[in-house]
């Protein structure tokens, strides 16, 4: 074994390299095999949620293309508002049962807290991009939903910083900040399930792990 | 520029339960994704096509 082998590389681009390369362990990005336990549809609604997320941002993008008045008037324009609403509710519902499902397993065992906490921070941002969402319609709905919200969040004292009033900043909160820190959430989080695996049950054998 | 049609221009019909206030569409929708969660506890995930059905092996293959 020569030099090189043991001692780390001073290159910065071949320890990034190592640390990515090692970050999954082999075979665990896509695999093709799973623990028998995987079996049960709770283990669904982790994926269910990430499908409907695909389709929130494809559905927004659209909208974001064409822009309010494409939305409101057309009947092209009413579809994909539509999507996007339905899929955002589909994306919530899938969502709070795969929390469910991992609180009743209590999925941060195992060195998975991380996976957990940023399960559980992504969520709350999810909530943020919902509710800028309902700001960003463009009617009498976000008005009034504004209206009830500035109360509440000058009363907390962020309404000088974040204020639902300016319907400019909510729209950019909502298809540009929010978005964004939602999705490093979400790819965090599955690289950290793909990194430690999903979460066995309580009863899990070690024979059901193989 | 047109309104939304349909259900959406009625009046939302609310559930009263003490201080409990709560829109009838969420509550059916918290209803149904409890309906969900037991369901998806209880029913056992049908095998697929490509699931590995040799003796002995208790691995999922799909």
């Amino acid at each position: 074994m020569s030099r090189t082998d043991v001692q780390p590389s001073r290159s910065w681009t071949v320890r990034l390299r190592n640390r990515i390369s090692h970050t999954v362990p082999e075979g665990q990005w896509l695999p093709d095999r799973q623990p028998v336990y995987v079996r049960s549809w709770i283990y669904v609604f982790g994926v269910a949620t990430l499908a409907a997320l695909v389709v929130v941002i494809a559905s927004g993008t659209v909208l974001a293309l064409k822009g309010a008045a494409w939305w409101h008037t057309s009947s092209i324009g009413h579809f994909f508002n539509s999507v996007h609403l339905w899929s955002v509710e589909l994306f919530f519902v899938f969502m709070v049962i795969h929390l469910w499902g991992k609180f009743f397993m209590a999925a941060w065992r195992g060195k998975r807290a991380l996976t957990w906490i940023t399960g559980a921070i992504a969520f709350v941002g999810s909530i943020g991009t919902a509710f800028t969402g309902y700001l960003s319609q463009t009617n009498f709905d976000s008005q009034w939903i504004a209206g009830q919200a500035k109360d509440g969040l000058n009363a907390v004292g962020i309404g000088a910083e974040f204020n639902v009033l300016n319907s400019g900043q909510m729209l950019l909160w909502h298809v540009m900040l929010l978005p964004m820190l939602v999705g490093v959430l979400v790819v965090l989080h599955v690289i950290l399930v793909r990194r430690h695996g999903v979460v066995p049950p309580f009863d899990a054998t070690p024979q059901d792990e193989s | 520029m047109s309104t939304a049609s349909g259900p959406l221009n009625g009046h939302a019909y609310f559930v009263h339960w003490g201080v409990v206030q709560i829109s009838a569409a969420n509550l059916i929708t918290i209803a149904i994704m409890i309906v969900l969660f037991v369901l998806a506890v209880l029913l056992r995930l049908p095998s697929g096509h490509g699931a590995d059905k040799r003796p002995g092996s208790d691995d999922v293959q799909d």
